[in-house]
């Protein structure tokens, strides 16, 4: 949610800036000379964020369309389109598939990413050219990912991946057509598509973390595994908490694959929250409907960054 | 603090040199008239384009124009009177017409049209560019559509080959068609475009009438009962049965299934597979009529059509636009794109002079189709993204194994829920 980012970054700035007044006051005449360079980037945060965001709560309690016929007048319609997104079976599929779709795919990011990160880190023949092949899909825009993993996930038996299970004698699977795997194919093309930036980012957590630190514990008998454990993980905490925020962000705001790929099928198996939300929107015109389930939705990954943020936090 | 000032206006600078670059670009093109036009982007693109050169010389104007992916414009025409960036002229899908012209976003073209030229559309044309009592479209061609077939394989299998919508088979006849050609070492006898499902709201409706079935009630304009109903119902319990059979691939995901890997006798295509066909099947690829399964034989028409929106009124640019709209009814025009697409041309003196569409021809069975009136057009109405988009679900769904009647039940409700909600049924 980059609005709720925009936010929190205005809010730590204005915190900042109380705190700088209330211990060493803007030297005098510097006060406008700092509004003047904040202006643009308030404009913007103000006209691109909190007014849409703001229309959107707005619009939840009404029946606006995006289109109206003419002479229909926009309604205020009090929590209706709330009551309707939570008794909507469509919607509280597009939910739990959102969510089921973030367990998958959050941990493997994280775990996956990590091992990825402490491997590339060596200081070993070659290893920048594995750094490159992690990292290459995500210069790959998301569409054309999408369109090469359809190629994989073909369903015939002519398929890439259904003429190598073959080989192994497993019969062609459907994939993409089957209501039980198509979420799970979405979620294993994302992995494939992500892991390389959140690698590198790990990466660069890792290599702040002094040697020393790796040779005390070498001199006092850590094993590997302790040494990954106890010094590691610790100091690549902060790094790792962002790692899991930004993740868990981005997982949940799944469109592209679906919208190229599935449209939300086979039976909804698909449907995430974003493109509920788009389809409700654009192709059904139900602007009232669609910025309730924006509301919802936003309130969700507010609470669960809130939660994320306290788990990790320091105590 | 002037240091500040003297650093914004510094960063100002290349902004502002930007604007009167532009103004002055625009001053410099003041001279000739200039036109927004919005195409939805297909197969014709380049044709479009080749078209729009000629009509700037001809005219002496300026067409900008721009191309988009069906579905981004039309989310880009949904939002251009709210971000003030409407254009003067749109060509796409006839069904995307009422939903614009509702919101007043289409101008109507009684005024302008003549009777020679309105007289001389054929009906089907007319029938698509005619809404709430007025016309408001034009369009260059319409949809051819039947059956393409390989004649040598049908030949081999023994199967009689129609060539009129008088003389096709029926449901039996059918059935015993695919048969044979299975029978005859056909890997999947029939191909219905299954791996794009979308293409089916269009190409599936003539089998759907045929069964008696429908995807709304013209008259309620709401589904329930009709999209549901055991007609429609059979209709999409047929492709499960073609599926189940061994006659069609539902694992499908190639579209040459036909054309090029030859893994099929029968194709449920249309006229814009003509060059596709015709180039690689040679006089092989022919026309044969849908099947009559019960209730009648039927085509289904309609086309990419030129509309004007109001915004060229507004801009001053409605004069021009017409130009451009009665300049692509020009028979050059009009030859140009469906000597490319196999289309069939919207007029009826052009038509006479295609001698693919003469009697005899390889494309006289779409001509002889929509003059006899046995076209049917799928909903014209403002809800027309939403019934395309959960048909089309609901189709991929079937083709995926799920039970029609449930799903088409289901796709019904939720449907006619958005459609009273949204008050398109009044």
């Amino acid at each position: 949610m980059p609005s709720f980012l925009a936010l929190r970054s205005i809010f730590t700035m204005n915190r900042r800036s109380i705190s700088l007044r209330r211990s060493h006051h803007i030297r005098d005449g510097q006060t406008a000379t700092a509004w003047l360079f904040c202006a643009p980037a308030l404009l913007s945060v103000f006209l691109f964020y909190l007014i849409p965001f703001c229309l959107s709560i707005a619009y939840s309690f009404t029946n606006k369309m995006l289109v109206p016929r003419i002479g229909r007048s926009t309604e205020f319609v009090g929590v209706g389109n709330y009551l309707k997104i939570f008794s909507n079976d469509i919607a509280a599929k597009a939910f739990v598939n959102t969510g089921l779709y973030a367990l998958m795919v959050v941990p493997a990011i994280m775990v996956i990413g990590t091992i990825l990160a402490v491997f590339v880190n060596r200081q070993v023949k070659g290893v920048k050219t594995f750094r490159a092949i992690y990292f290459s899909p995500q210069v790959v825009t998301m569409t054309v990912v999408a369109v090469v993993w359809s190629f994989i996930f073909s369903p015939g038996e002519s398929g890439l991946l259904n003429s190598f299970l073959g080989l192994i004698g497993i019969p062609p699977q459907s994939w993409l057509q089957n209501s039980n795997q198509a979420l799970f194919c979405i979620a294993v093309m994302y992995i494939w598509q992500s892991l390389g930036l959140q690698m590198i980012i790990i990466l660069g957590g890792l290599q702040y973390i002094p040697e020393e630190l790796y040779e005390a514990g070498r001199l006092d008998g850590c094993s590997i595994v302790q040494k990954f454990l106890y010094i590691t993980v610790p100091l690549l905490k902060n790094t790792l908490v962002y790692v899991l925020i930004s993740t868990t962000i981005n997982t949940l705001k799944l469109f592209t694959q679906v919208y190229v790929l599935t449209n939300g099928g086979p039976n909804h198996s698909t449907t995430s929250v974003v493109y509920l939300l788009y389809k409700a929107g654009f192709i059904n015109s139900q602007l009232g409907y669609s910025s309730a389930i924006a509301v919802v939705f936003f309130l969700i990954v507010l609470i669960i960054s809130l939660i994320q943020n306290y788990a990790m936090s320091e105590k | 603090m002037k240091k500040a000032v003297l650093v914004l206006l510094v960063l100002l600078l290349p902004l502002a040199s930007v604007v009167a670059e532009g103004k002055q670009e625009s001053s410099a093109a003041g001279d000739t008239a200039q036109i927004k036009v919005w195409v939805s982007s297909g197969a014709e693109d380049d044709i479009y384009r080749r078209m729009f050169d000629n009509m700037e010389s001809a005219l002496g104007i300026v067409i900008n124009d721009e191309y988009y992916p069906k579905d981004e414009l039309d989310s880009k025409l949904k939002m251009a009177p709210v971000v003030g960036d409407a254009p003067d002229m749109v060509v796409v899908d006839y069904l995307q017409i009422p939903s614009y012209y509702e919101a007043g976003l289409i101008a109507s073209l009684d005024g302008r049209i003549p009777d020679t030229l309105k007289n001389d559309l054929i009906p089907s044309v007319i029938a698509e560019s005619t809404y709430d009592g007025k016309f408001i479209t034009t369009a260059q061609f319409d949809a051819g559509m039947a059956m393409w077939a390989n004649k040598s394989m049908l030949e081999h299998a023994g199967i009689r080959i129609p060539t009129s919508y008088k003389d096709a088979w029926d449901r039996k006849e059918f059935e015993d068609a695919l048969a044979r050609l299975k029978a005859d070492g056909v890997p999947y006898p029939i191909y219905i475009r299954q791996n794009k499902p979308s293409s089916l709201y269009f190409m599936y409706l003539p089998v759907v009438a045929s069964f008696g079935g429908d995807f709304i009630n013209r008259d309620t304009m709401l589904t329930e009962g009709t999209l549901d109903s055991p007609e429609t119902i059979a209709a999409y319990d047929y492709i499960s049965w073609l599926i189940d059979k061994g006659y069609m691939n539902g694992a499908c995901d190639y579209e040459n299934g036909f054309y090029g890997r030859k893994e099929s006798a029968i194709a449920l295509l249309g006229h814009w597979k003509y060059k596709d066909h015709v180039t690689n099947l040679g006089d092989d690829a022919i026309l044969v009529p849908i099947p009559d399964f019960g209730n009648g034989v039927y085509t289904c028409s309609g086309s990419t059509v030129w509309a004007m929106t109001t915004s060229a009124s507004e801009n001053g640019t409605a004069d021009v636009v017409w130009k451009v709209i009665e300049k692509s009814l020009d028979p050059e025009n009009i030859n140009l794109v469906t000597g490319f697409n196999g289309a069939i041309p919207s007029r009826k003196s052009v038509m006479n002079g295609n001698p693919e569409l003469q009697k005899g021809g390889r494309l006289y069975l779409y001509r002889e189709q929509l003059e006899a009136g046995i076209s049917v057009l799928r909903p014209l109405t403002p809800a027309h993204m939403t019934i395309y988009s959960a048909v089309q679900s609901a189709t991929a769904d079937i083709i995926a194994g799920s039970d029609a009647a449930t799903t088409l039940h289901n796709t019904a409700v939720s449907i006619d829920e958005i459609i009273k909600d949204n008050g398109w049924n009044k």
